[in-house]
């Protein structure tokens, strides 16, 4: 099951060593999308701090990062990059696709992001 | 010179409280406080206005931040326009504030015209060691009063918000630069009931999604599973009221946590206004 597998990385990592209340992390969180408000939240740390220890991890090979394009519409994820990979020219909204929109490829330089961490092989 | 056109239109996006409270006008309609102001004041008197009030203007507000701390080194112009309207540089931080020169694009019927019409757009930033912070007066030009409404077909501005602030991330090379998360601050305030939401975008962990409150209600005042839901979730557009009591000159803000950007739709006063929400805010991020 995931959660064993979540549980074991947490307890393998400084969220574990931070964290007594972790299986309430562990259910309030997808482990497919972690934002970093979910774990500066969870810890009520200043963000700067909450997403330097998801860098941590990152580095330390407990995440994996992707960046989310929001679409400019509904701020969904229209798109989402493995972090460190060329970012296309052009990022399509599906959904506006699905929907007829006018206008559903957007210039990535202008899109707010959001940074979306899992576990490798959630 | 400036023309006196566009004295009235920079003056028209002020209150007319603020107008009348500074130029100490008695006139009853804005139009002809505004005009009374032209004959009686010099330009530079109202560019001086436009200046100190300019936090009271209906405006957006976009937070990034980095970590430069060589304000010195900072450019003298980071829009490079001849429109630098005010500059200071103290030792904690550099301001400029610009009176830009916006075109709208006016395509007009019967017959088939296309038009540009200029508006004045004041626009501040600020830089601190760790902040930039960019003011953008939200421009509502009145078409009608220079065309026949029923010619108008579209109006469409040539410059926006997102352009000049990539021109001025790409002159002022700040490093490390970010939008500025708000959710802590944001969050802070609610919990301590000085806002409450009626209408909020938050992300999922598989959705973005929203909630607007019918009638009156609040999020945190008569939906509390919503609330507590959203105490972990990154907050995007929402529209907080300001339930805190005190003496606040403005009743709501719009305010993107994750993208750090916020909206005051209605004019405010300096003190207790939009310079006091984002103080708030920022003193509890």
């Amino acid at each position: 099951m995931w959660y064993e597998k979540f549980l074991n990385v947490i307890d393998a990592s400084w969220i574990g060593k931070a964290a007594e209340l972790r299986m309430e992390l562990i259910e309030k969180t997808d482990p497919e999308n972690i934002y970093v408000e979910n774990i500066r939240s969870f810890f009520n740390m200043p963000y700067r701090v909450a997403r330097f220890f998801c860098e941590l991890a990152v580095r330390e090979g407990v995440f994996s990062k992707r960046i989310g394009y929001l679409c400019p519409k509904d701020k969904n994820i229209a798109q989402y990059i493995e972090a460190g990979e060329a970012v296309p020219e052009a990022i399509v909204c599906h959904t506006c696709e699905a929907e007829g929109e006018e206008v559903c490829e957007f210039d990535p330089v202008k899109l707010q992001t959001i940074e979306v961490y899992s576990l490798p092989s959630a | 010179m400036p023309d006196n056109e566009q004295l009235r239109r920079l003056l028209s996006l002020y209150s007319t409280q603020k107008l009348s409270h500074h130029f100490q006008s008695q006139r009853k309609t804005k139009d002809s406080m505004i005009q009374e102001i032209i004959e009686t004041y010099t330009p530079e008197d109202i560019y001086n206005f436009a200046y100190t009030q300019h936090a009271t203007t209906k405006h957006h507000l976009h937070l990034l931040s980095h970590e430069t701390s060589r304000l010195a080194e900072l450019s003298t112009d980071p829009l490079d326009l001849p429109a630098l309207a005010r500059s200071e540089r103290t030792a904690s931080q550099v301001s400029w504030f610009y009176l830009l020169e916006v075109e709208y694009e006016v395509v007009l019927r019967e017959p088939l015209e296309v038009t540009t019409v200029t508006f004045p757009w004041p626009v501040f930033i600020r830089c601190t060691p760790n902040l930039l912070m960019l003011r953008f007066t939200i421009l509502e030009p009145s078409m009608a009063s220079r065309f026949d409404s029923g010619r108008i077909v579209k109006a469409t501005k040539r410059l926006d918000e997102a352009a000049l602030q990539a021109t001025a991330l790409r002159s002022l090379d700040l490093a490390n630069v970010a939008p500025l998360d708000l959710n802590r601050g944001v969050k802070s305030l609610w919990v301590e009931g000085m806002i409450d939401a009626p209408k909020i975008q938050w992300k999922k962990a598989r959705a973005t999604t929203r909630q607007t409150m019918d009638g009156t209600y609040l999020v945190k005042r008569d939906d509390p599973d919503l609330y507590q839901e959203l105490t972990d979730k990154p907050l995007f557009e929402a529209l907080f009221s300001w339930t805190g009591g005190g003496n606040l000159s403005l009743e709501h803000f719009t305010v993107d946590a994750t993208g750090g950007t916020l909206r005051f739709s209605t004019f405010s006063d300096l003190d207790t206004g939009a310079e006091y929400v984002v103080r708030e805010i920022l003193e509890r991020n």
